[in-house]
This record gives C-alpha cells, structure tokens and sequence, in this order.
C-alpha cells in the first residue's frame, strides 16, 4: 500500500484538478444561458420602448441603436458557450460521410476539439488587445467605453476555451457526442433554413 | 487567385470537412491567415468579429425566433391546423392539403423552416399516418412545404441576407410574397395530384355545422400576425426589427390575455431556447464578419466576377449558373453559411450584369429552400422524416416531384424578374 501512495496522489490531484474544471465549465455554461436568456428579454424591451417612444411619444431615445446592439452582441458570445458545451453550433456534418469509422471520427473529433481550442485562446487575447485599447474610447450615444463592447471577446472566449477543455478532457463515444443532458431533439438547433 | 486567398479558403474547406463548426471554420481560417500572412494586426480579427453582428437589422432575428416561439406556446400553431382542416379537410387529399397551407401559415409567422417541420410535422405527421397517407410521402410534403417558410415573410434568411448585402429587407420580405405563393400552389397540386393517385382520403369524415366560422374566428389573432408584420412595414410603420418586436408583444397579449394558455415558465423557456438559437446564427455573421474582410483584402469577389465576365456575357447564363451553384451547396451545406459565404461573392457580379439585389435575394432564399430538402444534408426534410420515425431513402420517391414543381417555380421567376420585384417596385412607388 505505501508503494502504491506516491503514483496514486499526483492521479488523485489530476481527477480532483479534472473534476474541478468540469464544474466550473459547467456552471459557466449555465450562468452565461441564464445571462443570455436575459439579454434576449432585455432586447426585446429595448425594441419594444423604442418603437414606444417613437409613434406615441415622438421621439425615440437617444440609444435607440446603441444599446440593443451591444446586448445584441453580449448575448450572442453568451449563448454561444452554451452551444458550445451542447455542441448545438451549426456544422456540415460532413465527416460521417466521408468516414465510416468510428475510430477515425473519435480521433478527428478530438483534433479538431484542441484546434478550436487553440483558436479560441488565440481570439480571446487578441479581444482582450483591443478591449484595452478601446476602455479609453467612449461611444456615441451612452458615452460608455467602448471597451465594453469588446470585452465580451475574451470574456465569452476564454469560457468557451474552458468547456473545450472539457471535451477534452471527458471520453465521449464520437466527435459529435454532447455533454448536456438536455441536449436538442431537433438535427441542429438554431438552423434558419 | 493570390496564396493568401487560398490559404483563407483552404482552411475553411478543410475545417467544413472535418466537421469543425462553421463559425469556428470562419474563425479559424480567418485568424491563420492574419497569423500567417500579417495582413493586419491580430486585433482586427476580434474588431471585425465583433463589427459583423452589430447591425440594428440582425436584431430581427432573435426577436422573430422570440415572437415564433411565444406564438407556438400560446397555442397559434394549433388553430392555424384546425383552421386548415376545417376548410379542406374533407375533401379528397385534404390533410395533405391542410399540411402545405398549415406550413405556408406557420411560415409567416416563424421565418423558419426547421421550426415549421417541428411544429406542424409534429401535429400532422402522426394523423396523416392514421389516416393511410404513405409516410415517405406525407415527410418528404411536410419537409418542402415547410420551406416555403423561408421564402414567405418574415424570413430569417432574408434578414441575414440583406444584413450581408446591404439591400432593404422590407423589400424583400415583399419580393418573397409572389413566390411563396407560387410555391404553396405547386405543392398543393402535387399533393392533390398523388393523394387522388393513390386512394388517400381527407381525414376529417363530417364537418360539423358551423365549424369553418368557429375556426377561423379561433385562427383569426394568428391570421393577424403576418398582416401586422408585412402591412407594417409596407405602409412604413416598422423596420423588420421593431415589427419583430410588436410581433413579440402581440403574441404575449394574445397568450395571456385571449387564449390564456402562455405561461411564465413557458416565456422562460422561450427566451432560453431563443438564446442559445442566437447564438448558433449570430455566431457565425459575426465570424463571417472576419472572413469577408480577408476575402476582400485578397480581392477574391473581383477575381470571381472577372473570371465568370470571361466565361459568359449573359444576364441569364449567369443567374443559372449561380442556381447551379447553390443547388450544389444547398444540398451540402446550412443556409446561413451558404449565405455569408457567397453574397460578398457576387455582389460585384450581380452589379456587373445589372441583377437587381432583391431579385437575387428571393432566388437565393428558394434556392435554398430546395437544398434544405434535397440529401445527403436536406435539413427540412431530415428533420420530418425522423418525426415521422422513417429514413431519409424512404422519402426520395415521391420528393422527386415536389422537388420538380420548386425548381419548375424558380425557373419561373428566375426568367420572370418581375414576378420577384412586381411587389417591391410597387412599395417604392
């Protein structure tokens, strides 16, 4: 037994580290949902006064534009770590039919997994660049940084980052497996055809 | 074509091939040909990322997703059916009938043809089956007429498209009007044409006295939808977007105050299922956004234009070989991409050869109707067949005619512009 204990406490710190990264994947995942269901009402009541204040009070407010389209944009990058965790984004779905393998298909999945994570890392410094540069700029309409805007790159980045790391990390049966529970009955949601 | 434009494209191919989401295969080969060619500093990559989504038009999507989804939990779809059934569903081929006036409906309130397949195919489906239609037959309708639903307004993909373009969408929600209708006609022959074919019957045995007024009094807050949406914006009242939004607020009235069947946590779940619908879309205008910008630093839509300008002189030629195209891609790929991968494209083109944006955008949203329908990625119709519990093989069969009467309709208005530009010409007037 006290042979065994030097192997077994670096692999029980690598489970705890594992188990501690799936959680916060998925809690993130949850919280930016539960975000970006707000964001959706919240524009919704946007568009809504503006069209308000518009025909009944005749004059729309001075955000009319401004301020939907950077909940419009906060919401997106919000919702898309939920799709990413659900895999729910939209893709060809080519693969299958260019490969009959299963094997094959498990080991491009999970390629293609580390790559976008790659990609991920890479776009969330390059949002947080420019996030930097643009906190001392202000917008037209709110006067707010425009910043703001731009931080959601990194932000909404580096959580996606965090639940690919979490495909990495958790054995699925094929690249197209989801994580989620409650993943869509629909062939893939968000389709607009 | 310089190295750089293929690289961009090279990689975009390659992550389509192996399955690698769309928006992050935009992200992707956008970001290496930043990284590899030093076009521009890495910054431009999240600035244009960003830039491609913030548009007030694209705010239209979400909110008609919204307005869809509340209309569906507040009991629309179901009246709209009964509607249709009270009106022809006694009659021989009637429940097919009712299937492609029920999709058509649906459709001018939703901008959606995957949420057609579910809402109406979920309902008609499994009584079309009941009633001894061939399900290969009833999937294969369902999946084609719900794709009217992207051709008649609202329509999300006209929205992306005139976002991407640059040309009114209000004027081509209205060029989508004539051909919608065009299509619904074709496809409701066809329907009649087989069901009488082979013996399948109405479905509803005796109508009640009294019925057809007591549905369409029931339908009529649904009926109001697409008047509200299309009137509005023809008589100026509303920009797509702010109709979007009264659509939203007219289907919460109408869920809570009339029907009374819209619940709080169905409003929950419809702003979360909208949310992460958003998000899948949004995400890949705004990688586009990226991609573009490298497209046209490379100048690859003038390369495209001049070699086509080689190849033929014609107006027409041009309109059928990009219908050719399209047919391919439709066929492979989802309708957004397709989209935003092509409009920068041919933009130049269409002004080359005098092509009125609108008429294109029509012919590119029927386009794109076909290949949602069409294997090995028919979305619409994948979606039908697995409500339906069949395969997709067991549909082909009686798809090749409602395929023949689609194109037999964008032929028409292909050759026929002002079939497409007779509605919007009439709203500038």
């Amino acid at each position: 037994m006290s042979s065994a204990s030097p192997s077994v406490k670096p692999l029980a710190m690598l489970c705890a580290v594992r188990t501690l990264m799936i959680t916060l994947s998925r809690w993130s995942c949850r919280g930016c949902l539960a975000l970006a269901a707000s964001g959706v009402a919240a524009l919704s009541a946007l568009v809504i006064w503006t069209v308000f204040m518009r025909w009944v009070m005749g004059q729309p407010p001075h955000w009319a534009e401004e301020l939907p389209q950077l909940v419009l944009v906060w919401t997106t990058l919000l919702a898309a770590v939920s799709c990413t965790r659900n895999r729910t984004h939209l893709s060809a779905g080519l693969l299958p039919l260019l490969v009959r393998s299963m094997r094959i298909q498990r080991i491009t999945g999970r390629i293609t997994d580390a790559m976008i994570l790659i990609m991920l890392l890479l776009l969330a410094k390059a949002g947080m660049d420019l996030t930097v540069i643009t906190m001392r700029q202000t917008t037209t309409a709110l006067q707010i940084p425009a910043g703001i805007v731009y931080l959601s790159v990194p932000l909404c980045c580096t959580a996606m980052a965090l639940v690919q790391l979490e495909h990495l990390l958790t054995p699925t049966a094929t690249s197209r497996d989801t994580l989620a529970d409650d993943a869509p009955s629909s062939p893939r949601q968000g389709d607009a055809s | 074509m310089t190295l750089g434009a293929l690289a961009l494209l090279g990689v975009f191919a390659l992550g389509i091939l192996i399955d690698i989401p769309i928006a992050f295969a935009l992200l992707m080969s956008a970001l290496f040909y930043l990284l590899a060619f030093g076009a521009a500093p890495m910054m431009v990559s999240a600035q244009q990322f960003v830039a491609g989504m913030e548009s007030f038009t694209l705010l239209a999507i979400p909110l008609f997703v919204l307005a869809a989804q509340l209309m569906n939990r507040a009991g629309l779809t179901e009246r709209l059916v009964r509607l249709c059934m009270a009106m022809v569903g006694d009659i021989r081929g009637g429940l097919a009938v009712v299937a492609v006036l029920a999709c058509m409906m649906f459709g001018a309130l939703s901008g959606s043809g995957v949420a057609d397949v579910i809402a109406i195919g979920s309902m008609l489906l499994p009584t079309m089956a009941r009633n001894g239609y061939d399900k290969g037959f009833s999937s294969a309708l369902v999946g084609t007429a719900s794709s009217i639903g992207t051709v008649i307004p609202p329509s999300i993909v006209m929205i992306v498209y005139g976002t991407t373009s640059n040309t009114s969408v209000g004027q081509l929600f209205m060029g989508g009007i004539i051909p919608g209708l065009m299509l619904t006609v074709a496809l409701v022959g066809v329907a009649l044409y087989m069901s009488r074919k082979h013996g399948w019957s109405g479905g509803v045995a005796a109508r009640v006295p009294g019925e057809r007024r007591r549905a369409l009094l029931s339908a009529m807050p649904a009926l109001m939808v697409p008047v509200m949406i299309i009137g509005g914006i023809r008589f100026g009242v509303f920009t797509p977007t702010e109709a979007a939004a009264s659509a939203i607020l007219y289907a919460i009235i109408i869920g809570t105050c009339v029907y009374r069947s819209l619940t709080w946590r169905g409003f929950l779940d419809s702003v979360k299922a909208t949310a992460e619908t958003t998000g899948a879309i949004l995400l890949i205008i705004g990688a586009a956004g990226m991609f573009a910008w490298g497209l046209t630093y490379e100048q690859v839509p003038q390369a495209i234009a001049q070699l086509i300008g080689e190849f033929t002189d014609s107006r027409i030629s041009v309109l059928l070989l990009l219908t050719a195209v399209l047919l391919v891609l439709g066929s492979f790929m989802e309708s957004v991409a397709i989209i935003i991968i092509v409009t920068p494209i041919v933009m130049p083109l269409l002004a080359q050869y005098g092509i009125s944006p609108v008429h294109f955008g029509v012919l590119l949203t029927v386009n794109l109707a076909i290949g949602a329908n069409t294997p090995p990625l028919g979305i619409d119709l994948m979606a039908a067949c697995r409500i339906a519990g069949i395969n997709v093989s067991d549909s082909l069969r009686p798809l090749g005619l409602m395929l023949g009467a689609m194109l037999t309709v964008l032929m028409l208005i292909t050759f026929i512009p002002e079939l497409v530009l007779f509605l919007p010409n009439l709203m500038e007037g």
